[in-house]
């Protein structure tokens, strides 16, 4: 009996909702897709289900997308997971701090559907 | 009981000794080391201070450089004395009356230099008259009698070999003291939101009164015949001036200890402020607050058109294209103020990189337009231009300046992009065909939201921020750029870079 390929799972963690749905409903023909809307229950999300890739937006309250790349790089067990962190191209250092805190590839707001799925893909394939 | 009178012994043997000569002269060595190094440091913190400090300070030097010197004088003439040179008491006689006639100003002297701040005119509430009532008081004092004992001294031939007790100079110093003292006590308030340092320069002042005060008794009470009060009086005026070093000591002590917790103060400041900025830094707060909205239209836009949310009809699929195609332009118009905001309070950061010329003059995105509009577009930068830039935003330069021209061009016109490399700048020309610039306006045409207003601006839109952030971008490269321009003819931008940019 051949079996389907599981779908990767991809965690969005974005405050906004209309750029949540959107982002969900780009990728959830190629991928299992959940959604947290803060940072901090973004991370217990994280944890919890251990998904194959997060997409990380860094202006949100309460705990930003650095913070919470941080605490995930700090896991042993999420080791294997990939962030890709969503900026707004606010100050040109954003990319290198992400990149120094352990992300694994970027994208910048306002971005087409097909960059998204682009660098994501790219990413599952390191 | 005997300890006790043991030491009276050696105080008073100690006095003795000071009132004989060697005695005078190891006073006034030791006097005259002590002033000398005051002046020295109040000079030292005169070179340091600000003007509005300075005069006061000036008259402590003088006041204390008046007593170096007499001290200095007194020393020499002693010295010549004690090693046996002339024997001639008219010589100290005179260098005694000089040494009272410099103490009496330098009194005065330091006294101004203590109650100047407060009474030059930065307090007005003091009563002018009071004010000037016991200046005067104080000068009127100290001149009077110091005419006073210039006419006897001429009548008097001999003198004891004792310090002179004449009557004269003793009650100008206690008259000098005592207005003094009583110019601090009326205006305590006034003084002491001064300096808390006021009440010592008091107790200075009593301390050196009463030498003055004993001599006077002296001379009044005993015809000068006491050798014990004489004696008694002598170390007075030295504790004074001590005192007095204690005080500008002590003040200076405080200012140090001012421009330190300042320089932690302000440390601490720029730090916090530091962080506060990165938080709502006005271009991290706009920037995400308008591109996130933008991002939503965009992709939900997006999704529309890929018939995601269901079949689009042609129409609907125009109609989104449009949004789209604002969306863009929205997108470039926030850049462009952002880029604008951050070179204008110099945030913006290059990282200037080897770079071949020809690769960040890739004009390839430019094709299709230019033929669409039917220009000629050419390239002619060298390949070999070796140049230190910073890819991306010269990139955006080049790119600002090539659309320009393109968007003023009519059809059929020709753009031409050149360098050449020379020593010691790189230079980048643009040429265009095209309509060119009114001379009235070439002036002004790298300040921000600048057009020159014709159909074609009118047309093409755009925020008029492309050439102030170009302009922005190539100093920071430490180059310049500059434009020629014919009305009807064409325009043609210069960039000069320097071959070498230091970070």
């Amino acid at each position: 009996m051949a079996s389907k390929p599981t779908k990767s799972t991809v965690l969005i963690i974005e405050d906004e909702h209309s750029i949540a749905k959107a982002q969900e409903l780009i990728l959830s023909e190629k991928y299992t897709v959940h959604l947290a809307h803060d940072g901090l229950s973004g991370l217990e999300k994280v944890k919890q289900i251990k998904p194959d890739l997060v997409v990380l937006d860094i202006m949100m309250p309460k705990m930003s997308g650095f913070e919470v790349c941080k605490e995930i790089r700090k896991e042993p067990g999420l080791s294997s997971t990939k962030i890709v962190m969503v900026t707004a191209k606010n100050q040109d250092k954003d990319e290198a701090l992400g990149m120094e805190l352990g992300a694994d590839d970027y994208i910048m707001k306002p971005f087409e559907p097909e960059e998204l799925l682009h660098v994501i893909h790219q990413v599952l394939q390191r | 009981m005997s300890q006790t009178i043991t030491v009276i012994d050696v105080y008073h043997g100690l006095n003795r000794f000071l009132g004989t000569i060697p005695g005078e002269l190891a006073k006034n060595a030791f006097e005259l080391i002590l002033f000398t190094l005051v002046t020295y440091m109040v000079a030292s913190e005169w070179t340091r201070s600000r003007d509005e400090h300075k005069e006061r300070l000036q008259w402590l030097i003088w006041g204390f450089g008046f007593l170096s010197a007499i001290k200095l004088l007194s020393t020499i003439a002693l010295s010549y004395l004690v090693l046996g040179g002339l024997q001639s008491p008219l010589l100290f006689s005179h260098v005694s009356i000089l040494d009272n006639v410099f103490e009496i100003l330098a009194v005065i002297m330091i006294s101004i230099g203590f109650l100047q701040p407060v009474v030059s005119d930065r307090h007005p509430t003091l009563l002018p008259r009071r004010r000037y009532f016991i200046m005067g008081f104080i000068l009127l004092g100290g001149g009077l009698f110091l005419l006073l004992s210039g006419t006897i001294k001429t009548h008097l031939h001999i003198v004891e070999l004792y310090r002179p007790a004449f009557f004269e100079f003793n009650l100008a110093k206690l008259l000098l003291s005592v207005g003094v003292i009583f110019y601090i006590i009326s205006h305590k308030k006034a003084f002491l939101s001064y300096s808390r340092y006021y009440p010592n320069v008091i107790h200075a002042l009593v301390v050196y009164a009463i030498t003055p005060i004993l001599h006077i008794i002296n001379l009044a009470i005993y015809n000068n015949q006491s050798g014990e009060l004489l004696v008694l009086a002598q170390p007075f005026p030295f504790i004074a001036v001590l005192l007095f070093t204690r005080v500008i000591f002590l003040q200076l002590a405080d200012k140090a200890a001012l421009y330190d917790e300042l320089a932690r103060t302000e440390a601490k400041y720029k730090k916090e402020k530091e962080l506060s900025d990165l938080k709502d830094d006005f271009v991290s707060v706009v920037s995400h607050e308008l591109k996130t909205p933008l991002t939503a239209i965009s992709l939900w836009s997006s999704l529309f058109l890929k018939n995601k949310l269901g079949k689009v009809t042609k129409a609907q699929k125009d109609a989104i294209l449009i949004i789209k195609k604002e969306t863009t332009r929205l997108s470039s118009l926030i850049n462009d103020v952002l880029d604008l905001s951050k070179l204008e309070k110099g945030k913006m950061e290059i990282k200037p990189q080897q770079n071949n010329l020809r690769t960040i003059c890739n004009l390839d995105s430019f094709r299709a337009l230019a033929q669409e509009k039917k220009i000629t577009l050419t390239n002619s930068v060298p390949e070999h231009i070796l140049v230190r830039v910073d890819a991306e935003r010269f990139t955006q330069v080049i790119y600002n300046l090539v659309s320009n021209a393109i968007k003023f061009t009519e059809p059929g016109g020709k753009i031409v992009l050149s360098a050449t490399q020379q020593n010691p700048s790189t230079i980048i020309t643009i040429t265009d065909t095209g309509i060119g610039i009114p001379p009235e306006k070439i002036s002004g045409i790298f300040s921000k939201f600048y057009q020159v207003d014709n159909h074609l601006t009118r047309k093409a839109g755009g925020t008029g921020l492309g050439l102030s952030i170009s302009k922005h971008i190539v100093e920071l490269h430490r180059g310049t750029i500059t434009l020629q321009s014919t009305l009807g003819r064409g325009t043609t931008f210069t960039i000069t870079l320097p071959n070498i940019v230091r970070n």
